[in-house]
């Protein structure tokens, strides 16, 4: 090659490390999720039985307790606390209310429309990440290492965490097979969130998360 | 790795459009943008939020007075944090998502310059890219995260200016409609793009 060849090849040459550069930027600062609080990472799931006659129901029965549910298999690091058993209850009866339904006093001689059983469930999760571990600023005793230094082998930090899940179900009483024996679910929710919240922070998410599942089932109601 | 992986391939094809441009004779230009995008069609549906981030690399090769060829490569990022309720058939899911799109086109590019005149304090044009768009579509909801990544075929319409400040370097403005067209069941995807940038001619 030339040397006006060279010369010719040195400034594209010069804007590809440029473009480099350019390139590496936008994909090692990722966009920000916006996952500020614990409370981010909380989801409400509904599902519903499509064509069920919800405004054909009118009375509704609840235990008086949450059923909490382990897995004996695969115990979780972390349990439910029964803390917030009577907040969950009262506010999913709450809800009840607030769609129309009403709570029948003698469920055993008088069967209700529905039944709205509650349970709790917890998980953990735990999992190793591999990352080369970044020595600068750990050893600044050691001659000549500086920024960009890094150990050659990746370095493991474990994690885990414990999920929370409080399933809300609505059977159909009025309409079960006392043949097969078996009551159909019509509606159901399940609400996850990570464990571990204060006790103020775990209330409020568990209210306000126990409405947003009925409020995003528009379906439900005594009037409908 | 993987995204250390994709710079790597991201590096070598721009090392490729810039070398060639180089290599060529008289009458080539590079041009660096920084691209800005607009979502559209099914792609505003899931991220509605314009972006400010991207890049467009491209060489081109004047193989006529008012014609020439080339290559693109592009880079942008669709992102919106957002708590819009999500229907599956008989489900509802809510909660705080983040959907996220990266879409980075190759694209081999012809453009015809109108009044083509090194005096022209403006040198509109128009052009059209064809090539393949890797995409990327995530949605972050809860701790569970879903990603879906593919390369699909597209086009990419364009009409620029070019503002030179002397003879060799200009000021380039460009609107170029992007549509990567449906592939493995996903898109198609399409927004606009704005790119602003500098280029050089030898």
């Amino acid at each position: 090659m030339t040397r006006y060849g060279l010369v010719r090849l040195a400034r594209p040459a010069a804007l590809a490390a440029a473009l480099c550069l350019l390139a590496a930027g936008p994909w090692s600062c990722a966009p920000d999720s916006g996952f500020n609080s614990i409370a981010d990472y909380d989801v409400v799931i509904t599902t519903y039985v499509p064509g069920a006659d919800f405004g054909g129901m009118q009375t509704y029965a609840m235990p008086d307790s949450v059923a909490h549910i382990v897995d004996q298999d695969n115990p979780p690091i972390e349990e439910v606390t029964r803390e917030f058993d009577e907040l969950i209850l009262a506010t999913v009866a709450g809800q009840l209310e607030l769609l129309g339904y009403v709570e029948e006093p003698d469920p055993e001689n008088n069967p209700p429309d529905i039944f709205v059983p509650v349970a709790v469930s917890a998980s953990s999760v735990t999992g190793i990440y591999y990352d080369w571990y970044p020595v600068w600023g750990w050893y600044p005793w050691w001659p000549g290492w500086g920024s960009g230094w890094g150990t050659y082998y990746p370095v493991p930090t474990t994690y885990s965490y414990s999920m929370g899940t409080i399933f809300i179900d609505m059977w159909d009483v009025k309409n079960a097979d006392e043949g097969e024996m078996k009551v159909p679910v019509i509606w159901n929710a399940a609400i996850n969130g990570v464990l571990g919240d204060t006790t103020q922070g775990a209330a409020s998410r568990i209210e306000t998360s126990i409405e947003k599942a009925f409020s995003q089932s528009p379906y439900l109601g005594a009037d409908k | 790795m993987k995204n250390q992986k994709m710079i790597l391939q991201v590096c070598c094809a721009a090392l490729f459009i810039v070398l060639a441009a180089g290599a060529a004779q008289a009458d080539d230009f590079v041009a660096l943008t920084w691209g800005m995008a607009l979502p559209s069609g099914d792609l505003k549906d899931y991220t509605g939020k314009f972006s400010l981030r991207g890049f467009t690399f491209e060489g081109r090769h004047f193989f006529k007075d008012n014609w020439s060829v080339g290559g693109s490569l592009n880079y942008n990022t669709f992102y919106e944090t957002t708590d819009e309720l999500i229907s599956i058939e008989n489900r509802d899911i809510s909660g705080t998502q983040f959907r996220v799109v990266y879409s980075m086109p190759l694209l081999a590019t012809a453009h015809y310059y109108i009044n083509w005149d090194y005096y022209q304090k403006v040198r509109p044009y128009v052009g059209l890219g064809v090539g393949a768009y890797r995409m990327e579509r995530r949605l972050d909801i809860g701790v569970y995260s879903i990603r879906e990544r593919n390369w699909h075929f597209g086009l990419a319409p364009e009409f620029g200016i070019g503002i030179p400040f002397d003879f060799t370097k200009s000021i380039c403005f460009n609107v170029k409609y992007n549509y990567a067209f449906e592939a493995g069941g996903i898109g198609p995807y399409s927004y606009w793009g704005f790119n602003l940038g500098a280029a050089w001619m030898q």
